[in-house]
C-alpha cells in the first residue's frame, strides 16, 4: 500500500524513519491530481503503524 | 607551494573529498528527486544524507531544515531578500563581506533602513552594548558574520542571541566559521545560518548552506522541484521551497565526504590548530621589520586570518613577491569595504594570510623568512 509524502526529502527521511521501527519500505514517484509525488510503498500489516509514525513526524502529503 | 588563501578557498582537500566527487560522478550521473528509477532514487539518497550529515555538524534536528544553494552569497541572498521588505529595520557591522552588505544596500534602495555598528575590536561587550542600543520598534533583524574574512575578529554570536530581542532575527554569516568555530542551531539561537561548501567545511566549489530555525523565506528563484508540478505555486514544503532546479549531487558526494571528515577530525582541534597558527605567526611577524599587523592589539580575539602590509607598499606588490616565492596569499578589499574604510587602507588594501587546517609551523617560518627579505 503506498502513502503520498510531501517530496523526495520526505521519502527519504520517512523511510529512515520506518528502518528505525522495523518497517521496510520502498520510495516510488508517480503523478496525480497536482502532478508529481513521491510515495512510500509499506506492506499491509505494517500499514496501519508506518501511517501513524509518518503522520506524527509531518512527512505524510 | 605554500597556500594561505584558505579563506577564498581551502586547498587542498581531503582525499576522501576529491575521491567521493569522482566517483560519484563515475557511478551516478543521474537526476536527484526528479524520476522514480532506482538511479535517481540512489541521488536523492546521498542528498539526503547530506543534509543530515551537514545538520549534525550544527545542531539541526529537522534535515528538511538544511537547505542546499550554489553557495553563501546565495545562501545570504535567499534569507535577507526572502525576509524583509519596506519600513523594516536590520543591523550590521563594519566587518561584513559584500555577501551581506550589497543585498543590504540594495534593500535599503526599497525604502529597508540598514544600521552599521562598528565592532569593538577589544570588548565583546561594547559591540552587544551598541548592537543592543541600535534596535528600535520596526528592527527586524541583526545580520552579521562570525569570523571576519579580513581580519579574523570572531563575533559573540551565543551573547548576540542571548541579548536580543526574541522578535529581532539573528543571521549569522559562517563563511569563516563553518568547519572550524562550533555552533548548535538549537542552543545558540541563531535563526538562520549561511555557509558555503569550500572553505572551512572543506568540500569542493558550487555548494553552500542555509540552516534554518525560523520562518522560511520567500524563494530567491523559482521552477522544478520534482513535486506538485501541475501546481503553479511553489511547493511550501522545505527544502524544496528553497531549491528550485537540479541540485549538484557530485557537489553533494564532496560535501558528505566533508562533512564526516570534519566530524571524524572534530572542530575542537581545527580550532586548536587553527588558534595556535595564528599565535604562532603573529609571534613570528611581530620581529619582521617594516611590518604593519593592523590587529596584533586584539590577537587573540581573531582566528585564522592575518592581515598586513609591508614597508607602505601596495598591497598587491607583496602579494606578487610571495607569488614569486611560492607563497599563495591575496590582496586587495576582500570584498569587505567597511573594514578597509575604517582602517583607510581602501586605496593599497591588505595582505591577508588565512589558515587552513593542513598548514603548519614550517610554512610560517618561510612565509616570515620571504618578508625579511622584501626590500
Amino acid at each position: 500500500m503506498e502513502l503520498p509524502v510531501k517530496s523526495a526529502t520526505y521519502a527519504m527521511k520517512g523511510r529512515q524513519l520506518l528502518h528505525r521501527h522495523g518497517i521496510r519500505a520502498y520510495v516510488g514517484k508517480r503523478s496525480g491530481e497536482s502532478g508529481c509525488y513521491y510515495y512510500l510503498n509499506i506492506s499491509d500489516k505494517n500499514f496501519a503503524a508506518a501511517e501513524q509514525l509518518l503522520r506524527n513526524e509531518e512527512i505524510l502529503k | 607551494m605554500i597556500y594561505f588563501d584558505n579563506g577564498a578557498s581551502s586547498h587542498p582537500k581531503p582525499q576522501c573529498v576529491v575521491k567521493a566527487v569522482g566517483d560519484w560522478l563515475r557511478k551516478n550521473a543521474s537526476n536527484p528527486g526528479r524520476s522514480g528509477h532506482r538511479l535517481s532514487m540512489e541521488a536523492a539518497e546521498l542528498v539526503y544524507n547530506t543534509r543530515v550529515a551537514l545538520g549534525d555538524l550544527f545542531g539541526v534536528e529537522k534535515p528538511e531544515n538544511v537547505i542546499l544553494v550554489p553557495n553563501a552569497t546565495y545562501a545570504l541572498n535567499t534569507v535577507l531578500l526572502g525576509l524583509f521588505e519596506k519600513g523594516d529595520h536590520i543591523i550590521t557591522t563594519d566587518l561584513e563581506h559584500n555577501s551581506v552588505l550589497r543585498p543590504l544596500w540594495h534593500l535599503q534602495s526599497k525604502g529597508v533602513e540598514v544600521s552599521v555598528i562598528k565592532v569593538d575590536f577589544e570588548d565583546d561587550e561594547k559591540t552587544i552594548e551598541k548592537m543592543m542600543r541600535s534596535i528600535r520598534s520596526k528592527t527586524k533583524a541583526i545580520v552579521c558574520t562570525q569570523c571576519s574574512n579580513i581580519c579574523g575578529r570572531i563575533l559573540p554570536i551565543e551573547r548576540i542571541a542571548e541579548r536580543k530581542p526574541k522578535d529581532v532575527l539573528l543571521i549569522v554569516d559562517g563563511s569563516q566559521g563553518a568547519g572550524t568555530i562550533p555552533i548548535n542551531m538549537v542552543e545558540s539561537g541563531v535563526d538562520y545560518y549561511c555557509a558555503p561548501s569550500h572553505k572551512g567545511l572543506l568540500g569542493p566549489q558550487g555548494g553552500g548552506l542555509i540552516l534554518i530555525n525560523n520562518r522560511i523565506p520567500r524563494p530567491l528563484i523559482y521552477g522544478g522541484t520534482g513535486t506538485e508540478s501541475l501546481n503553479p505555486e511553489q511547493p511550501l514544503a522545505l527544502p524544496e521551497h528553497l531549491e528550485s532546479g537540479t541540485l549538484p549531487t557530485a557537489i553533494c558526494a564532496g560535501m558528505l565526504a566533508a562533512a564526516n571528515y570534519i566530524k571524524d577530525l572534530g572542530r575542537k582541534k581545527i580550532h586548536s590548530h587553527k588558534r595556535a597558527l595564528t599565535d604562532y605567526a603573529y609571534d613570528e611577524l611581530r620581529a619582521v621589520s617594516g611590518v604593519e599587523l593592523y590587529m596584533y592589539p586584539y590577537a587573540s580575539k581573531c582566528l585564522g586570518v592575518i592581515p598586513l602590509n609591508m614597508n607602505g607598499k601596495h598591497s598587491g606588490d607583496t602579494v606578487e613577491y610571495l607569488d614569486q616565492k611560492g607563497i599563495c596569499t591575496r590582496g586587495g578589499i576582500h570584498c569587505a569595504p567597511l573594514f578597509h574604510l575604517r582602517m583607510g587602507t581602501q586605496s593599497r588594501g591588505m595582505v591577508r594570510i588565512s589558515f587552513g587546517c593542513f598548514n603548519n609551523d614550517r610554512e610560517v617560518d618561510q612565509l616570515v623568512r620571504a618578508l625579511k627579505n622584501l626590500k
